[in-house]
């Protein structure tokens, strides 16, 4: 009866986080277009090029991780055990006033420059709800200098609710 | 007989000279001062501090290595080359004290060889080695080797410190290691030696001259082969030396990093593992 009951309670979190939906809004940066089926992403766009934006969140209410500890954390994963180039480590403000940090890395792949944007963003306060906000732009670097405005765009208007 | 123990006195001579046998005087060689030493390495660029950088400024090691650092890969452009004739010394100077007895010359500059071996993380690389390579030559330096991720080039030791802070800040700098070796011993010892030597075969050209019988000229001519390859053999140290001093080395490559370096902790953080272009852009 037990095990039936810690069953049920672990569905109706997992259902309920569902139903919930995401904590953020964001529009697709001009000429691409959503993709409805985006696991494990919370949010796609791409263009038909091949450049893709997306979101994801993840619960910090247990960890509380800081900015600095989750921006090392993706910086460690990408450079040291993927080889990623970190070109440039920026701080931004999105227009409704949320700070978050942008890091910007390069790779080559089979002789082709790419380029990959990650955001962060962490929002709530210490001992309360957190949440932890990354939103990831990349493709092919020389598309991803031509639609690098649009892209800044979206980002800029991204909001945590 | 006179001229076996003439024989045998060079060949002593030049077996035991150097430090110990040969009379010793300071020999001018062309160096110009030696250079600034090689920048500090704190920072990236970033503002970040790598661990597993490995600087070791000033680092002065043997001269053994400064034969490897000439080798490796052939030559594309010709290196101008300096002034090489070392100045011989007439062991029959009057005035010249023992060599035992001759204090070491403290005052001497340094011969330094610097080197550099950077990595930086794959990006743009066909790029990059282009800018590396002219970078070399706007300094006045040129290119040794190029591949698909690695780059060679020698730039003026006046040039070394500039040229690697101008690498540096072309991409992510995965290591550096700069090494200074001191090679200012052995192309002393190398100097006194050839000196040495001419001096012998001065000799033995004299006495070659007074030889009398046919098997007496022929030991001599022996003699005078043997000692004329080995002058060549220093020469051309001796030009190296001045040639690995006066152009430094600087190896760059793209790459990852080792996988022996990628030891760290792993999180307790799934998606962290799939952050990254792979899972970005599989639709």
């Amino acid at each position: 009866m037990k095990k039936l009951l810690s069953r049920l309670a672990i569905a109706t979190a997992v259902l309920s986080a569902v139903a919930c939906g995401p904590h953020f809004t964001i529009s697709a940066p001009q000429d691409f277009v959503v993709l409805e089926q985006s696991v494990p992403y919370d949010f796609r766009a791409t263009t038909p090029d091949g450049l893709v934006l997306a979101v994801r969140e993840f619960e910090n209410t247990k960890e509380h991780g800081d900015m600095g500890f989750w921006i090392k954390a993706i910086e460690n994963e990408l450079r040291l055990d993927k080889g990623y180039a970190l070109l440039e480590k920026t701080d931004i403000k999105t227009s409704s006033g949320l700070s978050g940090t942008q890091m910007r890395f390069g790779l080559d792949r089979e002789n082709e420059a790419h380029e990959y944007l990650v955001t962060l963003f962490v929002t709530g306060k210490a001992k309360g709800k957190s949440r932890v906000y990354v939103v990831e732009a990349g493709g092919n670097a020389a598309q991803v200098e031509q639609s690098r405005k649009a892209i800044k765009e979206a980002i800029l208007g991204f909001e945590a609710r | 007989m006179v001229w076996k123990a003439l024989l045998l006195s060079g060949a002593l001579v030049l077996g035991g000279c150097g430090s110990a046998g040969a009379p010793r005087q300071e020999a001018a060689y062309p160096m110009e001062a030696a250079p600034a030493p090689p920048p500090s390495a704190s920072g990236d660029g970033y503002g970040y501090s790598f661990e597993e950088e490995q600087t070791s400024l000033a680092r002065v090691q043997s001269s053994t290595q400064a034969k490897e650092a000439s080798g490796g890969m052939p030559a594309r452009d010709a290196a101008p080359e300096p002034d090489m004739a070392p100045t011989p010394i007439d062991p029959n100077q009057p005035g010249l004290p023992p060599a035992e007895d001759t204090p070491t010359d403290h005052s001497r500059k340094p011969l330094l060889i610097y080197s550099a071996r950077l990595g930086l993380a794959v990006f743009k690389v066909q790029e990059q080695l282009d800018t590396i390579e002219k970078l070399a030559k706007d300094r006045s330096g040129y290119l040794v080797a190029r591949s698909q991720n690695e780059i060679r080039v020698r730039v003026p030791a006046e040039h070394f410190q500039a040229s690697i802070e101008a690498i540096l800040k072309l991409g992510d700098v995965n290591f550096r290691q700069v090494t200074t070796d001191d090679v200012t011993a052995e192309y002393t010892d190398l100097e006194i030696r050839l000196a040495n030597a001419q001096s012998v075969r001065s000799r033995l050209q004299a006495l070659l001259e007074k030889a009398q019988k046919v098997e007496e000229a022929l030991a001599v001519e022996r003699e005078l082969q043997r000692l004329t390859d080995e002058i060549e053999t220093m020469k051309g140290r001796l030009k190296l030396l001045q040639e690995l001093a006066a152009y430094s080395t600087i190896d760059v490559a793209f790459s990852e990093r080792s996988s022996a370096l990628k030891s760290r902790v792993e999180l307790p953080f799934p998606w962290l593992e799939t952050m990254g272009l792979e899972h970005l852009l599989s639709l």
